[in-house]
């Protein structure tokens, strides 16, 4: 028996059967929400792609003899300890979000849909030592992990994303791995195995097209789930190296600093709200639209099963 | 002289004075302190975020230099009195004489001065007991375990044999004159602190570590680790430091202590002196004091710290790194103006070689002062034929808030000559360790008022322990034999010279600057430091 | 019931004891001397030994994990590097500040979320509920620490009304609770985007059902209705929400206690790790996964009981 039956904190949540992707563009566009979130997370990638060539000022161009400087025409968010332009900095950020955040979750759900796969297909001791691995993974708020696996290793970009990764596979291999039990028990899966059919055909061709696209969903309404950890991570000062912009590194800076200057603290601060609250529209609007039986009832899970924030 | 068994003592001495910008315990501490917010008038002084010593002996705390409580609780033979001038004045010693030949040091003691606790006055046998528990000539405790060694037997040079003369008195001898003991280890070293030998001997390890003994006066109440040390007067004070208990204005000191390693800046660390819960914060940053300027009710120090200094160290042994062509060009390219900024300091605190003018002995005055000049850089590195160079720099140890400022600096600067500087935030331990890793360093020392002292880290013995550059020169290991043992200050000066010169010839050090604390009471207390920014706090008066 | 609460408890030690096994071992994962590793640059050859010595690294690895295996479940947790106290007295006197911030946390959560949450049933589609529709999106996606800074800087830096550091002294209550109530604040903030939107949901679907259809025909008066029996039934997820409600604060306040300068779990990790100091973290962790493992399953716990329509996913292996 699966060790962790039952357990509803982290129950999986897919959208239903999902309508042709037009079709569901219209209807998101059609809801207020959807529009704005829609408008936000474009906005926000589209500013990652163009940081370079927005940017009013190098984000790194260090003036000591402007530091802490209020807003003007030449700075619209003032400066910080070393005198860079805040406003570039926070576009960075973007970018930078961006840019650890999607491989992270890219990383993450290529590895648990793998592990998924195999422990919902092929079940047995395996699937349980699985279970249990991915369970005790799951134990420790992912903020607490980071610590102590950063620790360990030593902080870079390639380590934070991979930390984040390593708190966000175990979630999709359970989800990966409810669907694959669902999906093998299905009669016409029995029909095949009837048939004669390999374990490999079965699972790439009839249980990997039917769970992708609401795992899809799901993986990518958790990039600013990543982003929010990343940037957590990066304001305790376990993130990436100086003079990367990450958000979470202004955040921390500008916290040290904030009883001299708030102007450093306001641009990420903004930003971070803006995205977050962007893509949460999204996402609800998306569930909204795709699975309206659990319209406005959602398990806290969603945000929670992660331990993230 | 004998090497260093282990480096704890430096390792002890390197106390970084600021810590990462993490908030931390700090200011749980006020809310230990006492309830009363009655500002100024009680007789108890309240001290938030202070540093953790560790132990509470003074042979195995954390810092080695005058520093409270040890300052407060134990006396030593002499001691540097507040102020700005490094001028030893006799405290536990009545009399102290040096030999002509420099090889033994005489001393008659006060008497009727008393140990705290009844534990009878301080005799020439205690002398001789804490000096033997330093060096190892004697156990630390009755009952110590094998891992129990003083980190200090180093601050004594080659010390013999001290013979007891006469009850208060006796010879203290070396193999080989050992100046620094006279200028360090007496009056500023906590190693040179005297302890009582029957309460040692009586208490054992656990409890004297919990209550030491000493002749100070305060002694200690209790200590919670991380949380907070009480401090009472010790009304029986024997007035080795020239006055008598009733001299001194407080009843009690309570400190409250920061798990070192996370202290914070700002707000954090100065809300409890702003809002009358504590009367004094030390190691406030610069920004913090100007912000706290205008504040009537609060009175601000600068306090600078001469001995300690800030410097890059460049890896000489590292491939990328052996030309000295490239680093003569890192020397070029570095803007030291700015990096003293970054700090929040101003350029007067600029250093151009490794003894400050403030030491009194081993100044270079005529050092080269090396202005930023990027076309030079750039053709220095042509010439070695470098280009497209990736470098590594980090600060090893518990950083000071500014270091990642000054690095990003250091980084701005070099990409201008065209070096890609990549910051570690946690270096790994091979970086100080190997010569194939470890390249550039901002490092912060903190010093002690010899020379001799200062240029002990970069000798050969100090290779993958505090010599970061890697850099090894037989001249200058026998010039620093050399500078303990010379006696003349004049000639000591000399040596000092010869010995910074070797270290700018190797380009394997660029100076920036040396460091600088401020520190905060409320207005009706007026503080006291020594002339390296510590603290004293028995002699902080109620204004 | 009991061979599922059974299982769940038998499967959450399981969890418990991987988990300290886990952190055990961890230390030797990485390459290089765990000791020169953890010691990082106050490593010298002499402190090396010691710490060697002490942390049994020279043992076999089975025996070192046996020994903080067996020695967590005495309640000993090792003792720290740098003053080599035991952890679990640096855990203990840190502990009651993070216990009293998460809960004031969830007291605050649910003392506003629960009346919203009623107000916006009693009243759907009215202004309150599109009001607090939108924002309670953004306090839901915005992160603890998020929270924490805008609070801090409205609160403490510009307009100083509240204190902005410490936790105040335990000795005063007032002065203990002034310290609490912007961190638990940014805590809550999370939950009052949140509870409200579920208790409008869960109580408009109950008023929907045929139960309370029947109710209204039979005359019970809609007051009634409305706070006797919707509300009561609405209620029920929120308790099954408890053990969750934990976890999150936990989690906030490693960023609350940092932000807030307040001594706690969350400050003492992150001081362990400035100082390197290995068996603090290792502590801390393992509290943190315990305080969790066993929201989480007081959470399914309650699920399990208080809804019986909700399956377990894994009943879907039944048809194997």
């Amino acid at each position: 028996m699966a060790i962790a039956e039952g357990d509803i904190a982290s129950r999986p949540e897919l959208p239903g059967r999902l309508a042709g992707p037009r079709a569901l563009l219209w209807q998101v566009l059609a809801r207020p929400t959807g529009l704005i979130g829609l408008a936000v997370v474009l906005l926000t990638l589209a500013t990652a792609v163009a940081a370079p060539l927005i940017v009013p000022h190098n984000p790194s161009a260090i003036s000591m003899w402007h530091r802490f400087k209020p807003p003007s025409a030449a700075n619209l968010l003032g400066t910080d300890d070393l005198g860079r332009d805040n406003l570039s900095r926070v576009i960075y950020g973007a970018r930078l979000a961006a840019e650890i955040a999607i491989p992270a979750v890219t990383s993450a759900f290529l590895v648990g849909l793998l592990i998924g796969l195999l422990a919902g297909y092929f079940g047995g001791w395996f699937d349980r030592g699985l279970i249990i691995l991915i369970d005790t993974l799951l134990a420790f708020p992912s903020v607490i992990l980071a610590l102590a696996l950063l620790t360990l290793v030593g902080h870079s970009i390639v380590n934070t994303a991979l930390v984040v990764a390593i708190s966000f596979f175990p979630y999709y291999a359970r989800l990966t791995r409810g669907l694959a039990l669902t999906t093998k028990y299905q009669t016409y899966v029995k029909a095949e195995r009837a048939l004669g059919a390999g374990q490999a055909r079965i699972m790439f061709v009839h249980l990997l097209p039917n769970i992708l696209p609401p795992l899809l969903v799901v993986v990518a309404m958790d990039v600013p789930s990543a982003i929010v950890v990343e940037a957590g991570l990066a304001f305790l000062g376990l993130g990436v190296p100086p003079p990367t912009p990450d958000w979470g590194v202004l955040l921390n800076d500008g916290f040290v600093n904030v009883a001299i200057s708030v102007w450093p603290l306001v641009g990420p601060l903004l930003a971070m709200v803006i995205v977050t609250t962007g893509f949460t529209l999204l996402g609800e609007t998306l569930r909204d639209v795709t699975d309206p039986r659990h319209a406005g009832v959602r398990r806290p899970a969603r945000f929670l099963g992660r331990g993230v924030r | 002289m004998a090497s260093r068994r282990g480096k704890q003592a430096g390792m002890a001495r390197r106390v970084f004075l600021k810590k990462v910008g993490l908030a931390g315990a700090a200011m749980s501490a006020a809310g230990l302190l006492d309830a009363g917010k009655t500002r100024g008038a009680s007789s108890t002084l309240r001290w938030s975020s202070a540093q953790n010593p560790g132990t509470l002996d003074p042979l195995t705390n954390q810092f080695d230099y005058a520093f409270p409580p040890f300052s407060t609780v134990f006396e030593g033979l002499t001691r540097y009195p507040p102020g700005d001038k490094w001028q030893a004045v006799n405290t536990l010693a009545e009399t102290l004489e040096q030999s002509p030949d420099g090889k033994s040091i005489s001393f008659t003691l006060k008497q009727g001065i008393p140990f705290h606790g009844g534990y009878g006055e301080v005799v020439a046998e205690d002398v001789q007991y804490s000096f033997y528990r330093a060096v190892g000539k004697e156990k630390m405790y009755p009952d110590a375990a094998k891992e129990d060694t003083s980190w200090y037997a180093g601050d004594f040079g080659g010390l013999q044999e001290i013979k007891i003369t006469g009850k208060y008195s006796g010879v203290i001898l070396f193999d080989k004159p050992f100046s620094p003991m006279v200028r360090l280890t007496l009056p500023y070293a906590t190693s040179g602190l005297i302890v009582s030998k029957k309460a040692v001997q009586t208490l054992g390890k656990a409890a004297w570590l919990k209550k030491p003994i000493g002749t100070g006066p305060y002694e200690i109440v209790t200590y919670t680790p991380n949380r907070e040390l009480i401090m009472k007067r010790f009304d029986q004070y024997g007035g080795a430091a020239g006055q008598s208990a009733s001299a001194f204005p407080w009843e009690e000191i309570r400190v409250s202590l920061a798990g070192s390693g996370a202290t914070t800046t700002g707000a954090a660390m100065t809300a409890g002196v702003e809002s009358g819960d504590v009367d004094f914060t030390y190691g406030i940053t610069p920004l913090d004091a100007q912000r706290l300027q205008g504040n009537s009710e609060l009175k601000i120090y600068g306090l600078p710290q001469p001995l300690s200094y800030n410097f890059v160290q460049i890896n000489v042994l590292h491939p990328k790194l052996k030309d000295i062509r490239v680093r003569k060009a890192i020397r070029l390219g570095l803007d030291i103006p700015a990096m003293i900024q970054a700090q929040d300091l101003d350029a007067s605190t600029r250093l151009n070689a490794l003894i400050a003018r403030q030491m009194g002995v081993g100044y270079w005055p005529d050092a080269p002062v090396y202005e930023r000049n990027v076309d030079k850089a750039k053709s220095l590195l042509q010439e070695a034929g470098v280009s497209s160079l990736e470098l590594d720099i980090a600060i090893p140890g518990t950083p000071p808030a500014t270091s990642k400022d000054v690095m990003q600096v250091i980084q701005s600067n070099l990409a201008d000559i065209g070096i890609k500087v990549n910051i570690l935030l946690s270096p790994p331990d091979s970086y100080v360790k190997d010569r194939a890793v470890g390249q550039l360093y901002w490092t912060n020392y903190g010093g002690a008022p010899d020379p001799y002292y200062q240029f002990e880290w970069f000798t050969c013995a100090q290779l993958s322990l505090w010599d970061w550059a890697f850099w090894c020169n037989s001249d200058y290991d026998n010039m620093w034999s050399q500078i303990a043992i010379e006696e003349n200050e004049a000639k000591r000066t000399q040596i000092a010279i010869k010995m910074q010169q070797l270290m700018d010839e190797s380009a394997g050090f660029v100076w920036s600057n040396y460091q600088f604390t401020n520190a905060v009471t409320r207005a009706g207390i007026q503080g006291a430091f020594d002339p390296n920014g510590n603290p004293i706090v028995q002699y902080f008066k109620p204004t | 019931m009991a061979g599922y609460l059974l299982r769940r408890l038998s499967s959450a030690l399981v969890v418990v004891l991987l988990t300290t096994v886990l952190l055990a071992v961890a230390v030797h994962l990485v390459p290089g001397d765990p000791a020169r590793i953890v010691l990082g640059e106050h490593a010298t050859p002499d402190l090396i030994a010691i710490v060697r010595d002490r942390m049994g690294l020279d043992d076999p690895i089975a025996l070192q994990v046996w020994h903080f295996v067996s020695g967590a479940v005495q309640g000993d947790l090792g003792t720290d590097f740098v003053q080599s106290v035991p952890v679990t007295s640096l855990i203990g006197q840190v502990l009651p500040d993070t216990l009293a911030l998460a809960f004031a946390s969830i007291l605050l959560a649910l003392l506003i979320g629960i009346p919203l949450g009623i107000a916006l049933a009693r009243w759907p589609g009215g202004v309150l509920d599109r009001v607090t529709h939108g924002l309670s999106m953004v306090f839901i996606s915005a992160p603890a620490y998020v929270t924490s800074l805008v609070l801090l800087l409205l609160f403490a830096v510009k307009l100083r009304y509240l204190p902005a550091v410490g936790a105040g002294q335990a000795a005063l209550p007032v002065d203990y609770l002034r310290h609490l109530i912007l961190p638990a604040l940014a805590l809550a903030v999370f939950w009052w985007g949140y509870l409200p939107r579920l208790l409008r949901a869960t109580m408009l679907e109950v008023m929907g059902t045929q139960y309370i259809r029947n109710s209204r025909a039979f005359g019970v008066r809609e007051r009634v209705i409305f706070y006797r029996y919707a509300l009561r039934n609405a209620l029920l997820p929120i308790v099954a929400l408890f053990g969750l409600m934990i976890g999150y604060s936990l989690t906030g306040t490693v960023y609350a206690e940092n932000i807030f300068a307040r001594p706690g779990l969350g400050s003492l990790a992150l001081t362990a790790i400035g100082q390197r100091d290995w068996p603090v973290i290792r502590g801390v962790v393992l509290m943190y996964a315990l305080f969790f493992i066993f929201g989480n399953l007081l959470s399914d716990l309650s699920y399990r009981l208080l809804d019986p329509r909700i399956k377990p996913d894994d009943d879907v292996e039944a048809g194997g």
